[in-house]
């Protein structure tokens, strides 16, 4: 089960890390995604501090953060194809954080 | 989808027939505007390119200036000289404030020394209109906005002759140079660094050409690919390489200007900025991942030194570049720093030509 947030982030839970992404409709409407800004492994960031951002042709749009987390992983591949955040939004997680509280969640809406 | 246009906006006669085209419109300088079609701005960008696509230019400003004293009024209150070009000829303008900035930049269509349509920045139409109305109290000449009474497209890409075959007999008509046609206006000109065609008329005439090119086969583009077009072909957009703070000198746009002419609003200005030149709009190159837009900070040795006036990743490329207006003089080559995000990106300088 995904939570979203209201800046159209989702976070998924999993063996206790939260993998984050960016919602279809987000990836939609910015439309084609040509550059993420990703944040670097071992970076702390906390619940609504911007941790990156994704680009369109037109516009950057800021990504935040769902729940306080330490960076555990980002996706690499989204540095030379950030289209796939286009092609399959929900797929292709943005990071996975570690050092999570789960209680943050209870704010974001469940879908 | 939110099918509630704001009641101030404004839409183009090709409003309907585009939105049917699968148009995604944004609000843009009064008008609801496509900023681009289904395929995206990407495959807009490559197909102006390397084949043809067609642009609303409805919401433009069209002003005409007839009476005796056209040219003479023109010459006065723009940069360049109306009469380096013959009839049926065009003329890129600036339209200066007594300090160099910029009212507008603007494209003139000579049809003769007394009669001269202004096609302009939408933005900036009413602007121009009250202005010179203003300045031309003294000259023989009226001023008339056109407004909505015209549509217009740009048909733009190495095939848009053959595109337009069909409608026109365009292989005589040379680049910045205009017909009138079976009640159409055709120049060979536009605002993407391919060869092309504006055509203007009334909106009924313009519908129903729009309606044959998109069952011929040819893409719409919105105003999406028009400005990556026109920044990759090094054209400045006023409010970015052109502004009231960022005169035609500073934009690297002396070609548009007449210092020999006798008198012309902003002279005496732009003569000094020409001579000892602080500030201009230089071309940057992202070396670190990135893209810079307008607003951006850029450093030299942890010193500002200016900002960015525009900036993208090349459509279907990953090369990323700004144009910047910077104080001080670089030469092409020089590392500086673009702060995108609180993050220093190098960058380094260079013509703003991308293409």
């Amino acid at each position: 089960m995904r939570y979203y947030t209201k800046t159209e982030e989702w976070v998924l839970i999993k063996d206790g890390l939260a993998y984050v992404g960016l919602s279809e409709y987000a990836a939609n409407e910015l439309g084609d995604i040509v550059f993420v800004d990703l944040p670097r492994v071992g970076d702390r960031f906390k619940k609504e501090e911007s941790f990156g951002a994704v680009e369109s042709v037109k516009a950057a749009s800021d990504l935040y953060m769902p729940i306080s987390g330490e960076v555990y992983e980002v996706n690499e591949l989204l540095e030379d194809n950030p289209e796939l955040l286009n092609e399959d939004p929900l797929k292709n997680y943005i990071i996975v954080l570690t050092g999570i509280k789960e209680e943050e969640l209870k704010d974001l809406i469940l879908k | 989808m939110s099918e509630n246009i704001p009641f101030w906006l404004k839409k183009t006669p090709l409003y309907e027939t585009l939105k049917e085209a699968g148009g995604q419109f944004v609000e843009y300088a009064g008008f609801f505007m496509p900023v681009n079609f289904e395929k995206g701005i990407i495959s807009e960008h490559q197909t102006t390119r390397n084949n043809v696509t067609f642009f609303d230019i409805s919401h433009m400003g069209k002003i005409f200036i007839t009476g005796n004293d056209a040219t003479k009024f023109l010459n006065y209150v723009s940069t360049n000289n109306i009469e380096k070009t013959k009839d049926y000829g065009m003329q890129y303008q600036v339209i200066c404030n007594p300090d160099g900035g910029v009212i507008d930049d603007l494209m003139a269509y000579k049809y003769s020394p007394d009669k001269i349509l202004l096609i302009c920045n939408a933005a900036n139409t009413d602007t121009l209109y009250n202005y010179l109305l203003e300045e031309s109290k003294s000259y023989e000449v009226e001023i008339n906005n056109l407004d909505d009474s015209i549509a217009a497209i740009a048909v733009q890409g190495p095939n848009s002759e053959k595109a337009l075959e069909k409608h026109f007999k365009l292989e005589d008509l040379k680049y910045m140079e205009f017909v009138d046609l079976n009640g159409f206006i055709v120049s060979r000109s536009g605002y993407t660094g391919e060869d092309g065609f504006e055509i203007y008329s009334s909106p009924d005439k313009i519908i129903k050409l729009v309606k044959d090119l998109l069952k011929e086969g040819v893409d719409p583009a919105g105003l999406g690919a028009r400005d990556t077009l026109r920044f990759e072909a090094g054209l400045p957009l006023y409010g970015h390489e052109m502004a009231d703070y960022i005169s035609p000198v500073q934009a690297g746009m002396n070609f548009a200007i007449d210092f020999e002419k006798e008198h012309f609003v902003g002279k005496e200005a732009l003569l000094k900025q020409k001579e000892n030149l602080e500030e201009k709009v230089y071309g940057l190159e992202l070396i670190d991942r990135g893209i810079a837009r307008q607003g951006h900070e850029v450093f030299l040795d942890g010193k500002h030194i200016g900002f960015v006036t525009s900036g993208f990743m090349i459509p279907g490329t990953r090369n990323s570049y700004a144009n910047a207006l910077l104080q001080g003089k670089y030469k092409f080559g020089q590392e500086v720093e673009i702060e995108i995000r609180g993050k220093m990106i190098k960058a380094k300088v260079r013509r703003k030509k991308y293409l």
